[in-house]
């Protein structure tokens, strides 16, 4: 099942490369960009996080395999430990059983983090009604959305508990905005092309 | 569900599965698959909203004046704080301690009971000034407020559509539609998430969950804060921003 979805996004990720190359012809670097960031988001989570190189490494190693390609995946592997635990690289070996260690010890997020959150959501309640009494016209809609999306990464990141979830829930979460961003600039780029839209009262 | 509980009180995981953390990934990783469809059926709701709102904004301008702000600030409220006990009810299952998730999901539910009454008087309100979408709108005063707000616009700004009053009148229902069908796409979303939580409350009381294994909450808790997060764009985009 997992392998469906993480295949299903790589689909995904190929229909909207392939898309606005041959269908519209619009900004298609920018699509492609954010695809192919999607795409390495998503092989390097698989990589980094759930072991999937380490766990070749050690199958082939178990199989009696050496040589060839074995000692760069190897240097591969510490590097990528390098960056995802900074000091601890040395540890990795330890480590080699991560999945089995981390069961039922998921990372908790104390009450003090959550009452904080609760208190930055209100404020930016109170900012949003407070700044909907003056006029600063097209101004309004920017800071009304702008301090939303503020509350809603907040929500997101600790209520949803994203700060510390695994890269590829991000990935998928990231993936829909992604297309709803790309609903709104087509939907946009015809509206405004062929409507007469009312720009100021 | 496949996850229980044995005499001895730990949980063993589904056969299908290496392990209990493994099956948490998994049910975690649909669930946000789930709420990335929710995301994308609110968010065409939210173009909609955008590309009408370019052509006839002083139906909305007008429109939002009829809502009440203190209202809508009041549910906001509420929701955040349904969104922080649903949080805790996690914390607490997360922790072993049954007695105190329960208090923090009953207090969710709650909320949602608070939201749903609101969002009631509100409703009632509206029908009974016959601000309701389609044919069944009936509030000539509203028309009439959309055509003076266009007749004291400056003259440049008009375009073709605005200027046909005819049309304007007979399109200034749209705002409503846009009102119920978005809160009222939410309020059900509401009502979901509340009897979802109910579930997960008597699960808890039964003492199906602890520290090992909590993934119905988890996965209720995401849903519910997903309700909020689409409040936290609608209340502005409805309300505030005329």
């Amino acid at each position: 099942m997992e392998l469906a979805i993480q295949y299903s996004l790589y689909i995904i990720s190929c229909v909207c490369i392939f898309v606005p190359l041959f269908g519209f012809g619009i900004a298609p670097p920018t699509v492609i960009g954010t695809a192919l960031s999607v795409f390495a988001g998503n092989a390097y989570s698989l990589i980094a996080q759930q072991g999937i190189l380490k766990n070749f490494i050690k199958d082939k190693k178990d199989s009696g395999a050496s040589g060839g390609l074995i000692p760069i995946l190897e240097e591969t592997q510490k590097l990528i430990d390098g960056i995802e635990n900074p000091g601890t690289a040395m540890k990795a070996k330890s480590h080699s059983h991560g999945h089995d260690h981390a069961e039922g010890s998921h990372h908790i997020i104390p009450i003090p983090v959550y009452v904080g959150v609760l208190v930055v959501l209100l404020i930016g309640t109170a900012i949003t009604v407070e700044v909907a009494q003056f006029d600063f016209g097209a101004m309004n809609t920017v800071i009304a959305m702008l301090v939303a999306t503020v509350k809603a990464s907040f929500v997101l990141a600790f209520f949803m508990h994203l700060k510390y979830d695994n890269m590829l829930n991000r990935v998928i979460f990231g993936s829909g905005f992604f297309f709803l961003m790309l609903l709104i600039a087509f939907s946009v780029a015809d509206i405004f092309t062929r409507v007469p839209v009312l720009k100021a009262f | 569900m496949s996850t229980v509980k044995t005499e001895d009180g730990h949980f063993h995981h589904a056969h299908h599965f290496n392990s209990l953390s493994h099956q948490y990934d998994s049910a975690k990783q649909g669930v946000w698959l789930f709420m990335v469809t929710e995301i994308l059926m609110f968010g065409g709701l939210f173009v909609a909203y955008l590309i009408y709102k370019s052509i006839y904004a002083p139906i909305f301008h007008v429109g939002s004046s009829y809502l009440d702000v203190k209202m809508g600030s009041i549910n906001t409220v509420v929701l955040i704080t349904s969104s922080f006990t649903m949080a805790l009810g996690i914390y607490f299952n997360q922790k072993n301690k049954p007695k105190q998730a329960v208090i923090a999901l009953a207090l969710t539910i709650v909320c949602a009971g608070i939201f749903m009454v609101i969002k009631y008087f509100e409703y009632t309100h509206k029908i009974h000034l016959g601000l309701v979408p389609g044919k069944f709108f009936n509030n000539p005063e509203f028309q009439q407020k959309v055509v003076d707000f266009i007749n004291n616009m400056p003259i440049e700004n008009l375009t073709p559509t605005l200027s046909d009053t005819a049309h304007m009148k007979k399109i200034a229902p749209l705002y409503f539609g846009f009102y119920f069908v978005m809160t009222g796409l939410h309020g059900l979303h509401v009502m979901i998430g509340a009897g979802l939580i109910l579930w997960v409350l008597i699960k808890t009381a039964n003492g199906k969950f602890g520290a090992e294994y909590y993934t119905p909450v988890e996965g209720v808790g995401l849903f519910w804060h997903i309700v909020d997060l689409i409040w936290i764009y609608l209340f502005p985009l409805l309300y505030l921003v005329g």
